[in-house]
Protein backbone atom coordinates (compact mmCIF):
# COMPACT_ATOMS: atom_id res chain seq x y z
CA UNK A 1 0.00 0.00 0.00
CA UNK A 2 1.93 3.24 -1.20
CA UNK A 3 2.08 5.98 1.64
CA UNK A 4 -1.36 7.76 2.45
CA UNK A 5 -3.24 10.68 1.04
CA UNK A 6 -4.30 13.51 3.34
CA UNK A 7 -7.93 12.95 2.82
CA UNK A 8 -7.43 9.25 3.30
CA UNK A 9 -6.10 9.90 7.02
CA UNK A 10 -8.62 12.41 7.70
CA UNK A 11 -11.12 9.97 6.99
CA UNK A 12 -9.74 7.20 8.77
CA UNK A 13 -9.30 9.48 11.84
CA UNK A 14 -13.01 10.62 12.26
CA UNK A 15 -13.48 7.04 11.17
CA UNK A 16 -15.21 7.42 8.09
CA UNK A 17 -13.47 4.34 6.42
CA UNK A 18 -15.55 0.88 5.88
CA UNK A 19 -13.50 -1.11 7.75
CA UNK A 20 -11.82 -3.35 5.47
CA UNK A 21 -9.94 -0.17 4.53
CA UNK A 22 -9.78 0.64 7.92
CA UNK A 23 -7.75 -2.27 8.83
CA UNK A 24 -5.23 -2.15 5.63
CA UNK A 25 -4.76 1.59 7.18
CA UNK A 26 -3.56 0.18 10.62
CA UNK A 27 -1.30 -2.24 8.44
CA UNK A 28 0.06 0.47 6.62
CA UNK A 29 0.63 2.43 9.41
CA UNK A 30 2.38 -0.16 11.35
CA UNK A 31 5.28 -0.34 9.01
CA UNK A 32 5.46 3.26 8.52
CA UNK A 33 6.58 5.71 10.74
CA UNK A 34 6.15 9.32 8.66
CA UNK A 35 2.24 8.24 8.18
CA UNK A 36 2.25 6.97 11.95
CA UNK A 37 3.51 10.70 12.78
CA UNK A 38 1.54 12.61 9.84
CA UNK A 39 -1.58 11.05 11.89
CA UNK A 40 0.01 11.88 15.24
CA UNK A 41 -0.19 15.41 14.12
CA UNK A 42 -3.55 15.75 13.06
CA UNK A 43 -4.67 13.82 15.83
CA UNK A 44 -3.33 16.42 17.80
CA UNK A 45 -4.67 19.55 16.16
CA UNK A 46 -8.10 17.98 16.39
CA UNK A 47 -7.57 17.24 19.73
CA UNK A 48 -6.23 20.66 20.85
CA UNK A 49 -8.82 22.48 18.99
CA UNK A 50 -11.51 20.13 20.62
CA UNK A 51 -10.19 20.80 24.29
CA UNK A 52 -10.16 24.89 23.60
CA UNK A 53 -12.26 26.54 26.70
CA UNK A 54 -15.83 27.31 25.89
CA UNK A 55 -16.34 31.27 26.16
CA UNK A 56 -17.35 32.62 29.49
CA UNK A 57 -20.41 33.84 29.13
CA UNK A 58 -22.13 37.04 31.48
CA UNK A 59 -24.40 35.66 33.42
CA UNK A 60 -26.94 38.36 32.64
CA UNK A 61 -26.59 37.89 28.68
CA UNK A 62 -29.68 35.91 28.48
CA UNK A 63 -31.47 39.02 30.43
CA UNK A 64 -30.11 41.66 28.50
CA UNK A 65 -31.28 39.87 25.11
CA UNK A 66 -34.63 39.90 26.57
CA UNK A 67 -34.59 43.02 27.64
CA UNK A 68 -33.91 44.90 24.28
CA UNK A 69 -36.95 42.29 22.29
CA UNK A 70 -39.33 44.16 20.70
CA UNK A 71 -42.41 44.56 23.74
CA UNK A 72 -44.69 42.30 21.40
CA UNK A 73 -47.53 42.08 24.14
CA UNK A 74 -47.56 45.94 24.50
CA UNK A 75 -47.43 46.58 20.68
CA UNK A 76 -50.67 44.39 20.45
CA UNK A 77 -52.37 46.64 23.10
CA UNK A 78 -51.27 49.75 21.92
CA UNK A 79 -52.72 48.35 18.59
CA UNK A 80 -55.85 47.56 19.97
CA UNK A 81 -56.08 51.09 21.72
CA UNK A 82 -55.15 52.66 17.98
CA UNK A 83 -57.98 50.94 16.88
CA UNK A 84 -60.71 51.87 19.60
CA UNK A 85 -59.67 55.24 19.46
CA UNK A 86 -60.58 55.48 15.55
CA UNK A 87 -63.63 53.68 16.13
CA UNK A 88 -64.68 56.44 18.67
CA UNK A 89 -63.81 59.14 16.20
CA UNK A 90 -65.54 57.69 13.56
CA UNK A 91 -68.79 57.82 15.39
CA UNK A 92 -67.65 61.32 16.75
CA UNK A 93 -67.51 62.48 13.95
CA UNK A 94 -70.40 60.90 12.20
CA UNK A 95 -72.27 62.69 14.77
CA UNK A 96 -70.86 65.71 14.04
CA UNK A 97 -71.73 65.36 10.35
CA UNK A 98 -75.23 64.53 11.20
CA UNK A 99 -75.70 67.79 13.66
CA UNK A 100 -74.44 69.95 10.62
CA UNK A 101 -76.26 68.06 7.75
CA UNK A 102 -79.31 67.71 9.97
CA UNK A 103 -79.43 70.42 12.24
CA UNK A 104 -80.83 68.80 14.70
CA UNK A 105 -79.25 68.37 18.12
CA UNK A 106 -76.85 65.56 19.27
CA UNK A 107 -79.58 64.27 21.92
CA UNK A 108 -82.64 64.36 18.95
CA UNK A 109 -80.02 61.90 16.60
CA UNK A 110 -79.39 59.61 19.45
CA UNK A 111 -83.17 59.13 19.55
CA UNK A 112 -83.33 58.99 15.91
CA UNK A 113 -80.55 55.82 15.94
CA UNK A 114 -82.39 54.56 18.84
CA UNK A 115 -85.74 54.46 17.40
CA UNK A 116 -84.23 53.02 13.96
CA UNK A 117 -82.19 50.53 15.82
CA UNK A 118 -85.55 49.06 17.62
CA UNK A 119 -87.20 48.64 14.42
CA UNK A 120 -84.93 46.59 13.25
CA UNK A 121 -84.38 44.39 16.43
CA UNK A 122 -88.69 44.37 16.67
CA UNK A 123 -88.08 42.86 12.76
CA UNK A 124 -85.66 40.60 13.86
CA UNK A 125 -87.35 39.46 16.28
CA UNK A 126 -91.07 38.77 14.01
CA UNK A 127 -88.86 37.08 11.08
CA UNK A 128 -87.22 34.53 14.42
CA UNK A 129 -90.84 33.90 16.14
CA UNK A 130 -92.24 33.02 12.13
CA UNK A 131 -89.42 30.53 11.86
CA UNK A 132 -90.59 29.09 14.58
CA UNK A 133 -94.46 28.31 13.70
CA UNK A 134 -92.76 27.04 10.62
CA UNK A 135 -91.04 24.58 12.32
CA UNK A 136 -93.55 23.33 14.32
CA UNK A 137 -96.01 22.91 11.60
CA UNK A 138 -93.46 20.64 10.07
CA UNK A 139 -93.18 18.43 12.89
CA UNK A 140 -96.91 18.30 12.92
CA UNK A 141 -96.61 17.45 9.22
CA UNK A 142 -93.83 14.74 10.12
CA UNK A 143 -96.10 12.74 12.81
CA UNK A 144 -99.04 12.45 10.91
CA UNK A 145 -97.09 10.98 7.52
CA UNK A 146 -94.77 8.67 9.86
CA UNK A 147 -97.83 7.60 11.92
CA UNK A 148 -99.81 6.73 8.94
CA UNK A 149 -96.46 5.30 7.43
CA UNK A 150 -96.64 2.89 10.10
CA UNK A 151 -100.15 2.24 9.98
CA UNK A 152 -99.53 1.15 6.32
CA UNK A 153 -96.76 -1.28 7.50
CA UNK A 154 -98.46 -2.83 10.12
CA UNK A 155 -101.31 -3.62 7.78
CA UNK A 156 -99.01 -5.45 5.23
CA UNK A 157 -97.32 -7.32 8.18
CA UNK A 158 -100.67 -8.73 8.99
CA UNK A 159 -101.26 -9.43 4.96
CA UNK A 160 -97.81 -11.29 4.78
CA UNK A 161 -98.11 -13.73 7.75
CA UNK A 162 -94.79 -14.18 9.45
CA UNK A 163 -92.87 -16.14 7.21
CA UNK A 164 -93.19 -12.86 4.98
CA UNK A 165 -92.38 -11.26 7.50
CA UNK A 166 -89.11 -13.79 8.32
CA UNK A 167 -88.19 -13.23 4.57
CA UNK A 168 -88.87 -9.27 4.29
CA UNK A 169 -86.70 -8.87 7.44
CA UNK A 170 -83.46 -11.49 5.81
CA UNK A 171 -83.74 -9.12 2.35
CA UNK A 172 -83.15 -5.79 4.60
CA UNK A 173 -80.85 -7.52 6.36
CA UNK A 174 -78.86 -8.54 3.18
CA UNK A 175 -79.36 -5.09 1.45
CA UNK A 176 -78.00 -3.11 4.70
CA UNK A 177 -75.00 -5.08 4.48
CA UNK A 178 -74.15 -4.70 0.97
CA UNK A 179 -74.87 -1.07 1.13
CA UNK A 180 -72.57 -0.87 3.98
CA UNK A 181 -69.73 -3.05 2.36
CA UNK A 182 -69.87 -0.69 -0.94
CA UNK A 183 -70.01 2.32 0.99
CA UNK A 184 -66.73 1.24 2.43
CA UNK A 185 -64.98 0.16 -0.47
CA UNK A 186 -65.66 3.20 -1.83
CA UNK A 187 -63.89 5.19 1.29
CA UNK A 188 -61.09 3.30 0.86
CA UNK A 189 -60.53 3.93 -2.71
CA UNK A 190 -60.88 7.03 -2.45
CA UNK A 191 -58.38 7.16 0.79
CA UNK A 192 -56.09 5.72 -1.71
CA UNK A 193 -56.44 8.57 -3.79
CA UNK A 194 -55.81 11.14 -1.59
CA UNK A 195 -52.74 9.43 -0.81
CA UNK A 196 -51.58 9.14 -4.71
CA UNK B 1 -29.44 28.34 34.34
CA UNK B 2 -31.43 27.00 31.30
CA UNK B 3 -32.18 23.53 33.71
CA UNK B 4 -34.10 26.03 36.28
CA UNK B 5 -36.39 27.26 33.30
CA UNK B 6 -39.83 25.11 33.03
CA UNK B 7 -39.34 25.90 29.16
CA UNK B 8 -36.22 24.63 28.78
CA UNK B 9 -36.84 21.14 29.05
CA UNK B 10 -39.26 21.23 25.83
CA UNK B 11 -38.61 20.75 22.03
CA UNK B 12 -37.52 23.74 20.09
CA UNK B 13 -40.50 23.95 17.95
CA UNK B 14 -42.93 23.98 21.32
CA UNK B 15 -40.54 26.72 22.22
CA UNK B 16 -40.84 28.57 18.90
CA UNK B 17 -44.57 28.08 19.20
CA UNK B 18 -45.17 29.41 22.33
CA UNK B 19 -42.60 32.38 22.05
CA UNK B 20 -44.69 33.01 18.48
CA UNK B 21 -47.63 33.48 21.36
CA UNK B 22 -45.75 35.77 23.49
CA UNK B 23 -44.28 33.50 26.02
CA UNK B 24 -40.73 35.26 26.62
CA UNK B 25 -39.88 32.48 28.63
CA UNK B 26 -39.66 29.84 26.33
CA UNK B 27 -37.74 32.16 24.04
CA UNK B 28 -34.97 33.06 26.94
CA UNK B 29 -35.01 29.26 27.39
CA UNK B 30 -34.12 29.03 23.68
CA UNK B 31 -31.74 32.07 24.09
CA UNK B 32 -30.16 30.00 27.15
CA UNK B 33 -29.94 26.75 25.20
CA UNK B 34 -27.91 28.06 22.84
CA UNK B 35 -25.93 30.83 24.32
CA UNK B 36 -22.67 28.67 24.73
CA UNK B 37 -22.62 27.22 21.15
CA UNK B 38 -23.21 30.29 19.72
CA UNK B 39 -20.79 32.16 21.58
CA UNK B 40 -18.40 29.23 21.67
CA UNK B 41 -18.41 29.77 17.18
CA UNK B 42 -18.80 34.10 17.12
CA UNK B 43 -16.58 34.52 19.72
CA UNK B 44 -13.73 32.48 17.28
CA UNK B 45 -14.88 34.42 14.66
CA UNK B 46 -14.64 38.20 15.63
CA UNK B 47 -12.14 37.66 18.69
CA UNK B 48 -13.21 40.53 20.62
CA UNK B 49 -15.16 39.89 23.70
CA UNK B 50 -17.32 42.95 23.87
CA UNK B 51 -18.26 42.31 19.69
CA UNK B 52 -18.41 38.59 20.04
CA UNK B 53 -21.36 39.24 22.85
CA UNK B 54 -22.82 42.26 21.10
CA UNK B 55 -22.89 40.32 17.43
CA UNK B 56 -24.67 36.96 19.58
CA UNK B 57 -27.04 39.23 20.79
CA UNK B 58 -27.57 40.74 17.58
CA UNK B 59 -28.36 36.64 16.06
CA UNK B 60 -30.88 36.23 18.28
CA UNK B 61 -32.81 39.36 18.19
CA UNK B 62 -32.67 38.68 14.35
CA UNK B 63 -34.28 35.19 15.72
CA UNK B 64 -36.49 36.37 16.95
CA UNK B 65 -38.07 38.72 14.36
CA UNK B 66 -37.91 36.06 12.29
CA UNK B 67 -39.59 33.29 14.66
CA UNK B 68 -42.39 33.13 12.16
CA UNK B 69 -40.24 31.73 9.16
CA UNK B 70 -38.82 28.77 10.94
CA UNK B 71 -40.04 25.73 10.24
CA UNK B 72 -40.29 22.80 12.47
CA UNK B 73 -39.45 20.27 10.33
CA UNK B 74 -35.77 21.52 9.95
CA UNK B 75 -33.14 21.69 12.98
CA UNK B 76 -33.67 24.79 15.06
CA UNK B 77 -30.07 24.82 15.68
CA UNK B 78 -29.20 24.85 11.77
CA UNK B 79 -31.90 27.75 11.26
CA UNK B 80 -30.27 29.61 14.28
CA UNK B 81 -26.31 29.34 13.04
CA UNK B 82 -27.56 30.12 9.70
CA UNK B 83 -28.90 33.98 10.99
CA UNK B 84 -25.60 34.32 12.70
CA UNK B 85 -22.82 32.74 9.62
CA UNK B 86 -25.18 35.75 7.09
CA UNK B 87 -24.76 38.14 9.88
CA UNK B 88 -21.06 37.39 10.41
CA UNK B 89 -20.69 37.83 6.58
CA UNK B 90 -22.61 40.99 6.32
CA UNK B 91 -20.26 42.63 9.16
CA UNK B 92 -17.06 41.10 7.17
CA UNK B 93 -18.15 43.20 4.35
CA UNK B 94 -18.89 45.87 6.00
CA UNK B 95 -15.55 45.82 7.33
CA UNK B 96 -14.44 44.83 4.45
CA UNK B 97 -12.27 41.74 4.98
CA UNK B 98 -10.46 39.84 2.35
CA UNK B 99 -11.34 36.41 1.90
CA UNK B 100 -9.70 33.76 -0.28
CA UNK B 101 -11.14 31.45 -3.15
CA UNK B 102 -12.36 28.78 -1.61
CA UNK B 103 -12.62 26.76 -5.28
CA UNK B 104 -8.59 25.17 -4.89
CA UNK B 105 -9.13 21.43 -3.48
CA UNK B 106 -6.72 21.26 -0.44
CA UNK B 107 -3.35 21.31 -2.10
CA UNK B 108 -1.81 17.51 -2.36
CA UNK B 109 1.21 17.98 -4.80
CA UNK B 110 1.91 16.01 -7.88
CA UNK B 111 1.43 12.66 -6.67
CA UNK B 112 -1.55 13.21 -4.24
CA UNK B 113 0.31 14.65 -1.49
CA UNK B 114 2.15 11.64 0.38
CA UNK B 115 3.39 12.66 3.63
CA UNK B 116 6.51 11.29 4.21
CA UNK B 117 8.28 14.89 3.82
CA UNK B 118 6.13 16.85 5.52
CA UNK B 119 5.65 15.41 8.59
CA UNK B 120 9.16 14.80 9.61
CA UNK B 121 9.12 17.26 11.89
CA UNK B 122 5.97 16.43 13.53
CA UNK B 123 7.52 14.77 16.38
CA UNK B 124 9.20 17.61 17.71
CA UNK B 125 6.27 18.90 19.51
CA UNK B 126 4.99 15.71 21.23
CA UNK B 127 6.17 17.26 24.80
CA UNK B 128 4.45 20.88 23.70
CA UNK B 129 1.58 21.91 26.99
CA UNK B 130 -1.71 21.64 25.75
CA UNK B 131 -2.23 25.28 26.89
CA UNK B 132 0.61 26.63 24.88
CA UNK B 133 -0.52 24.58 21.57
CA UNK B 134 -4.03 25.93 22.37
CA UNK B 135 -2.98 29.66 22.43
CA UNK B 136 -1.08 29.18 19.33
CA UNK B 137 -4.11 27.70 17.76
CA UNK B 138 -6.12 30.54 18.71
CA UNK B 139 -3.76 32.69 16.93
CA UNK B 140 -3.48 30.56 13.90
CA UNK B 141 -7.24 30.50 13.58
CA UNK B 142 -6.99 33.87 13.30
CA UNK B 143 -4.98 33.72 10.20
CA UNK B 144 -7.66 31.51 8.44
CA UNK B 145 -9.95 33.02 5.61
CA UNK B 146 -13.23 33.37 7.48
CA UNK B 147 -15.16 30.89 5.90
CA UNK B 148 -12.87 28.04 6.36
CA UNK B 149 -12.45 29.35 9.66
CA UNK B 150 -16.30 28.98 10.46
CA UNK B 151 -16.52 25.57 9.40
CA UNK B 152 -13.28 24.56 11.62
CA UNK B 153 -14.86 26.28 14.49
CA UNK B 154 -18.08 24.36 13.92
CA UNK B 155 -16.72 20.82 13.71
CA UNK B 156 -13.61 20.82 15.95
CA UNK B 157 -15.59 23.74 18.78
CA UNK B 158 -19.12 23.17 18.20
CA UNK B 159 -18.75 19.38 17.10
CA UNK B 160 -21.32 19.30 14.52
CA UNK B 161 -21.71 16.57 11.73
CA UNK B 162 -20.70 17.67 8.30
CA UNK B 163 -24.15 17.13 7.10
CA UNK B 164 -25.25 20.08 9.70
CA UNK B 165 -22.88 22.07 8.43
CA UNK B 166 -23.82 21.72 4.62
CA UNK B 167 -27.52 22.55 5.06
CA UNK B 168 -26.16 25.68 7.18
CA UNK B 169 -24.39 26.66 4.34
CA UNK B 170 -26.20 25.41 1.84
CA UNK B 171 -23.47 23.35 0.20
CA UNK B 172 -22.76 19.70 -0.51
CA UNK B 173 -21.45 17.28 2.31
CA UNK B 174 -18.76 16.85 0.19
CA UNK B 175 -17.54 20.64 -0.51
CA UNK B 176 -18.45 20.73 3.53
CA UNK B 177 -15.58 18.50 4.46
CA UNK B 178 -12.87 19.46 2.05
CA UNK B 179 -13.18 22.72 3.87
CA UNK B 180 -12.62 21.39 7.13
CA UNK B 181 -9.37 19.68 5.46
CA UNK B 182 -8.34 22.50 3.44
CA UNK B 183 -8.57 24.62 7.16
CA UNK B 184 -7.04 21.60 9.02
CA UNK B 185 -4.04 21.23 6.77
CA UNK B 186 -3.40 25.58 6.64
CA UNK B 187 -3.78 25.37 10.20
CA UNK B 188 -0.68 22.83 10.14
CA UNK B 189 0.87 24.77 7.88
CA UNK B 190 0.42 28.21 9.97
CA UNK B 191 1.54 26.16 13.34
CA UNK B 192 4.75 24.84 11.65
CA UNK B 193 5.50 28.81 10.61
CA UNK B 194 4.90 30.08 14.11
CA UNK B 195 7.56 27.26 15.41
CA UNK B 196 5.05 25.19 16.39
CA UNK B 197 4.91 22.40 14.24
CA UNK B 198 2.35 20.15 14.31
Amino acid sequence: MPCLTVHRLYDYLEGALPAEESAAVERHLEGCPPCRHALDARKRLAEAAESLPPFSIPDDFAACVMAKLPAVQAKKLRLRLVWAAAAAATIVSGLGLGVVLSGQSVLVILQKIGTAFGSYLQGALNFAAKGLKLLALAGKIIETVSSQVLAGLRSVADMIGPEGQAVLAGGTLVIVITGGMLLRRRQILSERTHVK
Amino acid sequence: MIEDNKASGLDDPILVRKALRGDRGAFEAIIRKYQQPMLNYVSRMVREREMALDVSQEVFLRAYASLSTYRPEYKFSTWLFRIASNYLIDHWRKKKIVTVSLDQPVDEGEDGCYLQVADESASVVREMERKELQAKLEAAMDRLPAQLKELFVWRHVNGMSYEEMADIKKIPVGTAKNRVFQAKEMMRALLEESSCPV
